[in-house]
């Protein structure tokens, strides 16, 4: 009976244990890295962008590079690994200034591969006419242009005027331009579809350019927020609306995780207040957390949606790439618990791996190492991590 | 007298462990050299079939070695540690050795 009893004892004891241990241990050694992320470790930013640059810019990349099956998708995954990256080498610049030289030469390199023929061919194949073609004309080319219009400011911004500044400039009055003529103040991404989350990166490239130059658009902005604010900000979730009609601008998606998380990281530029807004909505609407490994939903709870090329595969709920998204959200507004426990997950899900100098995601690829490189060194909003302000 | 069978061996917390944290490993180097996550994210009948189970069989093998590991460590530890320190039992007539002292599980 003592026998039975003892070991009674001890498998209880045991499975308290490897309970304890699973909710605390896995969470605790991969986020034990996130402290010196947030605090800007300039060894680690190094570290990840020599991988970013391995990967984006010192290969060659192209679409057959992308198996996503949809060549249009692989064109927008190629052109967006070199934004990512490009946002990333702009940012750690931002914040350690002595970098200038040793990361304005793969800085170039992501806009021009942006810039070749073979990027562009996704946003022709939609719209049926090139985009720098087309910067001066009626169509939108929201995706291509906003984005690459992100870059651009931000570039200007951290690495100062250089050859891109007349292209900057071109692309900024077109889109305020077509702000202004819109009458539901969104462009058109392609032929019949607007997406707001693409529209905060055109509204953010003008908030940028305004920074840069100190040219004065607050007549855009403010047209802009106060029409997004009303109608493409979910008022019970604080979310940002998906899609939306051209031709009304009425809803036509959910408010969703990815959008929100990767528009407001743009919005800040145009409209700070609004952008943290959106944070606080989305923390509030989607943030959880499980075993201590921090998550985002891709869809409120009580509303269901499937999963798409934008949300990335969704596991109970949660998002892969509205959890990705949100750490450069926790990051600029220091947010140090959520930040710490999102970066365990990217530790979990990305698998680190260090190779002499360098360090990559083994599950990124190209597009992953550089969406992770563009939210671990998005800059704070107060003055932390390199604002950018000149 | 027992007798261990090759396709039977005794498998248990800390074998399974290191097979775990090897194959995670293995799998790590192999996946470095391709790209996994547009294959995960665009899953469908263009993906090479191999890539996709590679990536599966990472997922749940790091998820493992992750989640499952420090769990059966920590058991085996506190199980092992109990045993120990149990005050000492008769030895069992029938099987000749000491119970909850003498008893030799699989690693």
């Amino acid at each position: 009976m003592a026998q039975n009893g003892h070991r009674i004892v001890g498998l209880a004891a045991g499975a308290a244990a490897a309970v304890a241990v699973t909710a605390t241990l896995p969470a605790a050694w991969c986020g034990r890295g996130a402290a010196k992320w947030m605090e800007g470790d300039a060894a680690r930013q190094l570290r990840l962008s020599r991988g970013v640059a391995r990967l984006v810019c010192d290969e060659s990349l192209s679409r057959s590079r992308f198996r996503t099956g949809v060549s249009q998708f692989s064109g927008e995954w190629l052109f967006g690994s070199y934004l990512m990256a490009g946002i990333g080498f702009a940012q750690t610049v931002m914040e350690h200034p002595e970098l200038h030289a040793q990361h304005a030469p793969p800085a170039r390199r992501c806009i021009e591969g942006m810039l070749t023929d073979e990027v562009r061919a996704f946003d022709r194949e939609s719209w049926g006419e090139d985009p720098l073609d087309g910067i001066d004309g009626p169509n939108h080319h929201a995706a291509y242009l906003g984005y690459l219009n992100f870059l651009l400011g931000l570039h200007r911004l951290a690495f100062g005027e250089d050859s891109y500044a007349g292209l900057n400039d071109r692309i900024t009055a077109a889109l305020v331009r077509h702000i202004d003529a819109s009458p539901i103040v969104l462009l058109e991404t392609y032929p019949g579809e607007v997406y707001p989350v693409d529209n905060c990166f055109v509204i953010g490239s003008v908030g940028l350019h305004q920074r840069a130059t100190g040219s004065d658009h607050g007549a855009a902005i403010r047209r802009w927020t106060e029409r997004a604010r009303a109608k493409y900000v979910d008022p019970d979730a604080r979310l940002l609306i998906q899609a939306v009609d051209p031709a009304d601008g009425s809803p036509a998606d959910e408010p969703r995780g990815s959008g929100t998380a990767l528009g407001l990281i743009a919005l800040h530029y145009a409209d700070p207040r609004l952008a943290r807004e959106l944070y606080e909505g989305l923390k509030a609407s989607l943030a959880g957390s499980v075993l201590g490994f921090g998550a985002v939903r891709e869809y409120p709870r009580r509303r269901t949606g499937r999963g798409d090329i934008d949300s990335g595969p969704i596991v109970f709920g949660y998002g892969c790439s509205a959890t990705g998204f949100s750490i450069a959200g926790a990051r600029r507004y220091g947010d140090d618990a959520f930040f710490r426990r999102l970066f365990a997950t990217a530790h979990l899900c990305g698998a680190p791996v260090s190779r002499g100098d360098r360090r990559e995601y083994v599950s990124g690829g190209p597009l992953g190492n550089a969406i992770l490189f563009a939210m671990l060194t998005t800059p704070g909003d107060d003055g932390r991590n390199g604002t950018g302000e000149r | 007298m027992s007798r261990t069978r090759w396709w039977n061996p005794r498998l248990g917390p800390v074998s399974l462990s290191v097979t775990l944290v090897v194959a995670h490993a293995v799998l790590r180097e192999i996946l470095s050299r391709y790209d996994v996550v547009s294959c995960v994210f665009a899953a469908g009948g263009h993906v090479p079939r191999w890539m996709l189970s590679c990536a599966g069989a990472f997922v749940v093998v790091r998820l493992s070695v992750f989640l499952l590991v420090p769990a059966l460590l920590a058991w085996r530890l506190v199980t092992a540690a109990v045993r120990r320190i149990a005050p000492a039992c008769p030895v069992s007539p029938e099987t000749g050795r000491s119970r909850g002292h003498g008893e030799k599980g699989a690693l």
